[in-house]
């Protein structure tokens, strides 16, 4: 089994901060990653570097084998890494169709006119926000416009989608909706790296986690074993309850 | 059905343009080589600006070059070699520039775009007192006005055209994409420095030949008049006047203003630059994005009403 994306030593410094310190992590094709941690953990500057938003200042993320630490974000989109944003970010001067084709006419094997349009109103029913793609996306509440990033996302056809947070936010009956649909994801073979913060989610959708504090990774494994690890559990809730 | 119908009466519209000079005194004739010239700036300006919303103030650099390059080499190259080397060059300065500058955002471009028309100005300026030791130059072409103004009407349509298609394809909405947020952009795969700078190249090579064209109806150039910064802001309140984003909106714009302009220059000569600046201020606070906006709103809200009207009957039974 070779890994799809393998990151080793990946280190970030915002001066004298260390936000990420040597970081390594593999995973394997098909798999839901979840990455854990308190706030400020680095967590998404870790997501940021593999998107390649941030540059890393020293370390390797090889996806497939390849090198792609430090190129940029669009280079690293088209090798098939997609991903959304700890805050939705949608293009409102679009409708909700043109937020999908967006991502359809311009990855590696791009989709145009009908085409394009045939395949976003497919992946906008998947998600949940069929025969709506005529809506503006502003107008769209904020499930519906995480259900239209996601769709953006996934547009891409990536090899690894990153999700940040992709659940937070959600009132219990969205969540629960919001669980379903990447479960269906995992359920297709896409590989996931998933941020999150919401337990529920984790331990129904990730069957590995790695967990990080200030910067550093302090656990990995199958979820019930990490979430029950010491210093996984003094990180969350502090010494007395490890 | 519809595009077709548009199509032809573009075609039309251009055809009755095309024959106008036949009909016309050389004052009318003036005034629509002044038309055509503007109305091609402020398209080929709203090409790069309207979609990105980089404000450039570079406009009259690359008309200067294109002027410069007829008066310099007209008389020992051929008419249209003249016209390709001063497109090229256009091309290059674009290229240069834009590799430098198009990282900078916001209000460091508009100054950055403006120094460089300044910049060119000066060095045009060194040159011919220091090399050559003449500042002005004469040209002497044999071409009438009617064969100007045919040629910048053809630019105008290419103009059109290009940002009609360019408006039509994948490029074009990975534009809008950018203008909406360049995150986003770059993370659906959109090379947001080479979609840029291509635009930027684009649109400068259509100034340069705008500078080109008119350069023979001048006769005399000297820096001071073809790098005359007021070209710059012109186009800028042209297509902003109009909307930028939209393929009409430019020419909406050019056309009152550039009448209004040449309407007041002539009654209000030792006022005109006071009225210049006092529209421009009016145009800025009444309509930020545009005519055509403007006018799309207000459209939007007599749809929206009865709409309403129909919600509000529903929800009380």
């Amino acid at each position: 089994m070779t890994a799809l994306l393998a990151v080793s030593g990946l280190t970030r410094r915002f001066g004298g901060l260390v936000a990420v310190n040597g970081v390594s992590f593999d995973i394997a094709r098909g798999e839901v990653v979840g990455l854990l941690g308190p706030n400020g953990s680095g967590k998404t500057t870790v997501l940021n570097m593999i998107s390649g938003s941030l540059k890393p200042s020293s370390g390797a993320i090889r996806l497939d084998g390849e090198d792609v630490a430090g190129h940029a974000p669009h280079e690293i989109a088209r090798r098939g890494i997609a991903r959304t944003f700890q805050l939705v970010r949608i293009l409102p001067s679009l409708s909700v169709a043109e937020n999908i084709v967006a991502a359809l006419a311009l990855r590696k094997a791009p989709l145009w006119g009908d085409d394009a349009r045939a395949a976003a109103d497919r992946l906008l029913a998947n998600v949940g926000l069929g025969g709506r793609g005529d809506e503006r996306a502003e107008s769209l509440t904020y499930i519906d416009q995480k259900r239209m990033e996601l769709a953006r996302a996934l547009a891409a056809q990536p090899q690894l989608l990153l999700l940040d947070e992709w659940l937070a936010g959600l009132n219990p009956t969205e969540l629960r909706v919001g669980i379903e649909l990447i479960a269906s994801l995992r359920d297709s073979g896409i590989t996931i790296l998933l941020v999150e913060h919401v337990m529920e989610a984790v331990r129904a959708l990730c069957g590995r986690c790695i967990v990080m504090t200030a910067g550093t990774r302090i656990a990995e494994g199958p979820t019930a074993e990490v979430l029950g690890h010491p210093d996984v559990i003094r990180a969350y809730l502090g010494d007395g309850h490890a | 059905m519809k595009t077709a119908g548009l199509c032809i009466l573009g075609l039309l519209a251009l055809i009755a343009l095309a024959i106008a000079p036949f009909y016309l005194e050389a004052y009318g004739l003036g005034l629509l080589i002044g038309l055509a010239g503007y109305v091609t700036l402020a398209t080929a300006w709203s090409l790069f600006s309207g979609p990105t919303g980089y404000v450039s103030l570079a406009t009259v650099a690359f008309v200067g070059i294109g002027a410069y390059c007829v008066a310099v080499l007209s008389e020992t190259v051929p008419y249209p070699a003249v016209l390709a080397i001063a497109a090229a060059i256009g091309l290059a300065v674009a290229l240069i520039v834009g590799l430098s500058t198009l990282r900078l955002s916001g209000v460091y471009f508009v100054i950055f775009t403006f120094g460089l028309a300044e910049l060119i100005r000066q060095l045009v300026t060194w040159y011919e007192i220091n090399v050559t030791g003449t500042l002005g130059r004469y040209i002497f072409l044999s071409i009438t006005p009617a064969q100007i103004y045919w040629q910048l009407l053809a630019l105008a349509a290419v103009t059109l055209a290009l940002t009609w298609l360019i408006g039509r394809s994948r490029t074009g909405l990975a534009l809008k994409v950018i203008g909406d947020d360049e995150v986003v952009a770059s993370h659906v795969g959109i090379d947001i420095a080479r979609t840029k700078l291509g635009l930027f190249a684009a649109s400068a090579v259509i100034m340069t030949l705008v500078g080109a064209i008119q350069a023979p109806r001048w006769t005399y150039v000297e820096p001071a008049i073809v790098f005359n910064p007021t070209v710059s802001f012109l186009t800028l309140i042209m297509a902003l006047l109009g909307g930028a984003t939209r393929l009409w909106g430019p020419l909406l714009g050019a056309v009152p203003l550039f009448l209004l302009f040449e309407w007041l220059s002539a009654h209000f000569p030792n006022h005109y630059s006071i009225l210049l600046g006092l529209l421009f201020i009016v145009i800025v606070f009444l309509l930020p994005k545009g005519v055509l906006a403007l006018l799309e709103q207000v459209w939007l809200r007599r749809d929206r009403r009865p709409l309403r009207a129909a919600d509000n009957r529903e929800a009380q039974p």
